[in-house]
């Protein structure tokens, strides 16, 4: 097995990954709380210490997401799939956010290029969940309006 | 000369005071729980009111039915759940109140719950033509009763399908964002 790093690569200053984990922990249970300021701000202080991790980037999208606001949640998506292009997790988090914002095609096109850059990995579960539930009728969601 | 008689010491004093109702309130275990049968009953009366009238055979169907939205609204409303459970809100109204047009929508893509419903509304319809010509009217009223069963099945099924669905996304995404923590580097 190999052994990971203790520090965070790229980070601003030097950063064991037992802080980090910590910080996006954090952030994620204010966001579950519904205590989105506070979990903007430990996440935005997250992504200055760590300018060149994902998910980070994700993380700040899935708050963006989770209060509706689906244009900055695609930003953020974006940024995330900048600074991680193979990885198949940001592409999968940006179909699900076309969908929700009703387009499907663009959707479904973000979805399967999840699957197809790391068909093992987490993203591309989640791109096989979203198009299961987009074939069943559960998504796009009532209301979202086709842009 | 009886020793068996009961006035023979002359010290027997017999009560005649009269017996009085309850002063205070009977709240024990039975009547507690009798309490909340009776209010369990009240609720199941008002969901079956809602399609009983409709149809004799399919009120537990409605009562069913009805309670999706209602738990649809017990969803927690925070985060990320929020975003999905907005497609989930409604879907217990449209089920009771949709007639015969909800079984030529599809169910899903390719369930057979969608072809088997188109199948049996045609025939349906077909036989409800046939009795109606043979003046045979309590039979249609049958199989329009048939019809309106089967689309509150159709609609459960569909129902089904979403929250499972929905309800599988919700957890990979939450393994997605668990070994997004743990595999930060």
């Amino acid at each position: 097995m190999a052994e990971r790093s203790t520090e965070i690569q790229g980070s601003l200053v030097p950063m064991a990954r037992r802080e980090a984990m910590f910080l996006l922990e954090a952030g994620y249970l204010w966001m579950d709380m519904g205590q989105f300021e506070k979990a903007r701000d430990v996440l935005a202080g997250t992504a200055a210490l760590m300018p060149r991790s994902e998910a980070v980037q994700i993380a700040l999208g899935t708050l963006e997401f989770a209060q509706g606001h689906h244009e900055k949640a695609l930003q953020q998506y974006r940024a995330a799939q900048r600074l991680a292009p193979r990885s198949g997790l940001p592409r999968a988090h940006v179909g699900e956010v076309l969908l929700f914002m009703g387009k499907v095609p663009e959707a479904m096109r973000e979805l399967q290029a999840a699957i197809d850059v790391e068909p093992e990995g987490d993203g591309a579960k989640l791109a096989k969940a979203l198009i299961e539930a987009k074939e069943a009728g559960a998504l796009p969601p009532q209301g979202s309006a086709r842009k | 000369m009886n020793d068996n008689r009961i006035d023979q010491l002359g010290n027997t004093r017999l009560s005649t005071n009269m017996s009085v109702g309850r002063q205070t309130p009977k709240a024990d275990f039975g009547d507690r729980l009798q309490a909340g049968l009776n209010a369990a009953q009240g609720a199941v009366a008002g969901g079956l009111a809602v399609a009983g009238n409709f149809i004799p055979g399919a009120s537990v169907l409605s009562a069913a039915v009805s309670s999706m939205g209602t738990a649809s609204q017990g969803m927690s409303r925070t985060g990320v759940t929020s975003q999905y459970a907005s497609g989930v809100v409604g879907l217990g109204g449209a089920g009771t109140g949709t007639g015969g047009g909800a079984l030529n929508t599809t169910v899903g893509t390719g369930g057979t719950g969608g072809v088997a419903g188109t199948g049996l509304f045609t025939s349906g319809q077909t036989t409800g033509t046939m009795v109606n010509n043979l003046g045979g009217g309590v039979l249609s009223e049958e199989a329009n009763d048939l019809n309106e069963m089967l689309n509150l099945q159709v609609t459960m099924q569909r129902e089904n399908q979403v929250f499972t669905t929905l309800s599988n996304v919700l957890k990979t995404r939450h393994d997605t964002v668990k070994n997004t923590i743990q595999n930060v580097h």
